[in-house]
């Protein structure tokens, strides 16, 4: 698949439908609005004509087989977020940012040994259950 | 690059600098402190190494203001101003030992520290900024609120953990794990996926542990944490502190989630689980670099193995106990000889011939020249200190020395070759003697006296016509300003005797000694013009003393005393050619008290730092330089002329951001229509929309009913056609029977005889129509016609006869017939066509 037909980058506003839409899975606009109007003021229709922007270009499919239109996003969220990870202000105040939130994680990834290690962990915590 | 060379000569640098270098020591201790505290906590809930460990951090940027503040009183209250005696007169400076200053000279190296530092301290403070704007950016972006039954969820663990603030829980496709964001509005961002990804048990346990967090007030400490981490940046111990605080945050949380779920073992799966969710998230920037999960489960399952902990703070404290005891072998050889390092060269100077006192002598013992010079030329402008200083000398080197730096110290432009203020001065000499010579010469007289001093008067009032009002010639010379008198004096001569000598009536300093003295020495500098001109109108003592009096009496209980102090200090430190008092040093000391800090950069410049002065603003610097290496230093720059600047700096200040805040007015008017022009073209696009919408729905409603009855317009047409083709169909039918009939009828007839035919007379005018049939059994049909010869037609029979013949009456009227019979066999189709002419009667 040639670089041309990939979507381009979401702005903000379409990555927060793309998120709903990862979140909900396939859904319609009216869901989507819904969602998003939970957490800010939103109009229907900026979300109606934000999707058919979005559709264009290739950053959600459209289903237009039922009476009301299902959305749903183009590209598994994984790929999108490689995409993002090239974002030079989470590249560089990334390692900064994450000493500034709290997570039940640390913000270091497990190394693979320690994966391993964390595996066999669950399987004998699997087995001591059963 | 000069000016911060400058800068770094300064206090506050140097104070800086020293405590950096403190701080090696006093960090490493702190460090081994809590790596000893630990030890002792190794079996105590998380909670308590928790605080030990925030003590120790909190602790660490007290130590480090507490040295700063230490240094920064330490040279005004030990060390500067007691060295700065009398400078010698000497010239060429004294060599001293090199190795007596080494240490010094370490210092001025060490001093580049601070601004390494301060470039260090920048960065580390603007990436925490933009790490925070990034994290803003994090809760805004990319998120979608989870469903209200999650929210529901959370609101209720938030209430077992007693939280009033309200907390948003929010799906985020840019985390790949569960983080707390903000503090005042606090949200738990999830990874996408996490909430379907994991079963609603383990959910919980997270959103418990992130709840944990904000009931603890982890934020802000987080925050304060990296203001410390990027301050005390150089220092291994404060990260390694730092992250001890991490990690035992951590566990506390984790003990309030199994103190609260009670299943240890279930939690430490759950945070398992969730690692290795997110290794199934590829992400390109962030390295693999440890983290500390599997302690955590280990501590979680108490399936704790020994001595794993103790490596990193015994590595980190064996490196800090080298780097203290390194900071032990320098500090006490430093410290006494190092201050001196700041102090001027001069005083150096000063301090090192500190010994030899100067010897006394004789205005008689001095050679002819120079009694003259003391005794006639500068009788009148030399001070007393002046005076028992060149006494002092021995030589006459040192004394061709100290004329020419006497000159020096009072040329207005020491730069030029040119002396301008001696040659004002011997011309002034050679003025009185020429012009004042009585019985005595010109500049002894008391006209040469004032003439000499002061300069010629701007206005010279000369009575010398006597009469009778005007006993003795008179002269009144009026100076507009003498410096230390006063303005407007007027000195009157008379000449009593008519011997051409003119002597001095009223002396402008006429008041009693003690008191001219009290206005023009010790309260010189902080008398006002209005004070000033008052106490010289008195005229008696008693009115002196009691204005005196009340002149300390208005600058509150301690002044005196205090100006006082002041003047002696003056007295004592700054005395060089001229007296203490009356240096520019002195005018200042006394006039604004002791600097709160002194500097000195190259020996020949001091800075004099005041925190506050009422009237000149903060931190006035005033700086003197001994351009000459005299010892005298001179104000360059004035507290004053600071303080205008400052002001026009201010105004200026002002007028701009009165500027900026009418742009900024400005603008926001411009902005505020513009929104209200979005907005209403917003509102109009949405009503377009729905309008459209709703015609749209309309539309397609009236469409799909005209199509209905278009259906059923069809629907009848098409019933119709079919009836019409079926009346087709039944007349093409009958049309084809006519065709058949017509091509019958086409058919020649064959003489009835032939067929059998008869026609029988009957009866009158009656006839009986006999027609055989071939066949019989046979159906037939019959069609028989009689034609008159005129044409006329009697059908005879309609129906279809059966048997072997076919037999009928028919009533006629007389006349000529033709009987035309066509028989159909109906069986066969067979058709025979047959005609008979018969008559009636």
């Amino acid at each position: 698949m040639s670089k041309a037909n990939e979507p381009p980058r979401p702005t903000d506003a379409e990555l927060e439908i793309l998120t709903v839409l990862w979140s909900l899975g396939p859904s319609t606009v009216r869901d989507v609005h819904e969602t998003i109007a939970r957490r800010k003021p939103t109009q229907y229709t900026t979300v109606l004509k934000t999707l058919q922007i979005m559709a264009e270009k290739g950053l959600v499919k459209r289903d237009e087989k039922q009476r009301a239109h299902i959305y749903s996003a183009a590209r598994p969220r994984e790929w999108t977020q490689q995409q993002l990870a090239g974002d030079l202000l989470q590249r560089a105040f990334g390692g900064s940012a994450a000493s500034l939130m709290l997570g039940a994680l640390s913000a270091h990834r497990a190394s693979p040994a320690e994966l391993a290690e964390l595996r066999k962990f669950l399987e004998e915590y699997e087995e001591g259950k059963s | 690059m000069s000016q911060l060379a400058a800068w770094i000569q300064t206090p506050l640098a140097r104070a800086l600098g020293w405590t950096l270098v403190h701080f090696l020591w006093e960090g490493a201790v702190l460090g081994v402190v809590l790596a000893a505290t630990l030890r002792v906590l190794r079996a105590e809930p998380a909670r308590q190494r928790y605080a030990a460990a925030c003590i120790v951090l909190a602790a660490m940027p007290a130590a480090f203001a507490g040295t700063l503040a230490i240094w920064m009183l330490r040279p005004v209250t030990a060390a500067a101003p007691l060295h700065w005696a009398a400078v010698p007169l000497s010239d060429g400076p004294i060599a001293l030992p090199a190795s007596r200053f080494s240490w010094a000279l370490i210092f001025d190296r060490l001093a580049w520290l601070v601004p390494v530092w301060l470039l260090g301290v920048a960065f580390f403070y603007a990436r925490g900024l933009a790490g925070w704007a990034a994290v803003r950016r994090l809760r805004h972006r990319g998120v979608c609120a989870a469903s209200a039954e999650w929210q529901a969820r959370l609101d209720r663990l938030a209430e077992r953990l007693r939280l009033s603030r309200p907390v948003a829980l929010l799906e985020s496709c840019l985390t790949d794990t569960p983080v707390l964001i903000g503090y005042l509005r606090p949200a738990i961002l999830l990874p996408l996926g996490c909430l379907t990804g994991l079963s609603v048990a383990q959910v919980e346990c997270i959103l418990l542990h992130e709840l944990a967090h904000v009931a603890r007030r982890d934020y802000v400490v987080n925050l304060l944490q990296s203001l410390v981490e990027g301050l005390l940046f150089y220092h291994p111990a404060v990260w390694w502190v730092s992250r001890v605080v991490r990690a035992e945050r951590e566990n506390c949380c984790d003990d309030r989630v199994v103190e609260l779920m009670g299943d240890a073992r279930a939690y430490a799966a759950t945070l398992a689980a969730l690692e290795e969710r997110r290794a199934l998230v590829p992400q390109a920037a962030l390295a693999a670099n440890g983290g500390n999960l599997m302690k955590r489960i280990r501590r979680l399952t108490m399936e704790s193995r020994g001595g794993q902990a103790s490596v990193a703070p015994a590595a980190s404290a064996a490196v800090l106990l080298v780097l203290f005891a390194a900071a032990l072998t320098a500090l006490p050889a430093r410290l006494p000889k190092a201050r001196h390092a700041h102090l001027p060269a001069p005083v150096r100077m000063a301090m090192a011939v500190a010994a030899e006192t100067p010897r006394q002598a004789d205005a008689q013992t001095l050679p002819t020249p120079y009694r003259k010079w003391l005794a006639e030329d500068v009788a009148y402008i030399i001070t007393d200190e002046e005076r028992a200083a060149f006494l002092a000398l021995t030589s006459d080197s040192e004394r061709e020395n100290f004329i020419e730096q006497f000159w020096k110290r009072r040329d207005p432009t020491p730069d030029t070759e040119e002396n301008e203020y001696r040659e004002e001065h011997y011309r002034r000499i050679a003025y009185t003697n020429e012009h004042f010579a009585g019985s005595v010469a010109g500049w002894k007289t008391d006209r040469g006296r004032m003439y000499i001093v002061y300069g010629p008067p701007d206005e010279i009032g000369d009575h010398s016509t006597v009469s009778a009002s005007n006993p003795h010639p008179n002269q009144q010379w009026r100076y507009r300003y003498i410096d230390g008198i006063g303005t407007n004096v007027i000195v009157e001569f008379v000449d009593r005797d008519g011997t051409g000598d003119f002597h001095m009536t009223k002396d402008p300093s006429a008041m009693p000694s003690p008191y001219r003295k009290w206005l023009n020495e010790d309260a010189a500098y902080i008398v006002t013009p209005q004070e000033r001109a008052a106490f010289q109108s008195l005229t008696t003592d008693p009115e002196r003393a009691q204005f005196i009096d009340q002149f300390w009496r208005r600058r509150g209980p301690a002044a005196k005393a205090e100006h006082y102090r002041r003047i002696a200090y003056a007295n004592q430190n700054f005395t060089t050619g001229i007296p203490g008092w009356k240096t520019d040093r002195g005018r200042i000391y006394i006039t604004y008290g002791q600097p709160d800090s002194i500097a000195s950069y190259d020996g020949r410049t001091i800075e004099w730092t005041y925190r506050h002065i009422e009237g000149l603003g903060n931190n006035v610097v005033v700086a003197f330089t001994d351009s000459d290496g005299s010892g005298e230093y001179r104000m360059t720059k004035d507290p004053n002329a600071w303080a205008d600047r400052q002001l026009q700096a201010l105004q200026k200040q002002l007028e701009d951001s009165q500027r900026e805040l009418q742009e900024v007015q400005e603008k926001r008017a411009t902005a505020q229509v513009q929104l209200a022009q979005k907005e209403h073209e917003q509102a109009a696009l949405e009503a377009a929309t729905a309008e459209n919408l709703q015609r749209s729905e309309e539309e397609v409603e009236s469409r799909l009913q005209q199509l209905q009855s278009t259906l059923v317009q069809l629907n009848q047409q098409t019933a119709k056609r079919q009836e019409e083709e079926k009346a087709l169909e039944s007349a093409r039918n009958s049309m084809q029977l006519e065709i058949q009939a017509l091509a019958e009828s086409l058919k020649p007839l064959q003489p009835g005889a032939e067929m059998g035919v008869r026609v029988e007379p009957t009866g009158p005018q009656k006839v009986t129509v006999h027609v055989p049939l071939d066949s019989p059994g046979d159906r037939y049909h019959l069609l028989e016609e009689v034609r008159t010869p005129e044409g006329k037609i009697v059908h005879l029979h309609g129906a279809d006869p059966t048997g072997s013949e076919f037999s009928q009456s028919i009533v006629l009227s007389a006349g000529k017939y033709r009987l035309v019979v066509v028989v159909k066999n109906l069986a066969t189709g067979a058709t025979r066509r047959a005609y008979l002419d018969f008559t009636v009667d």
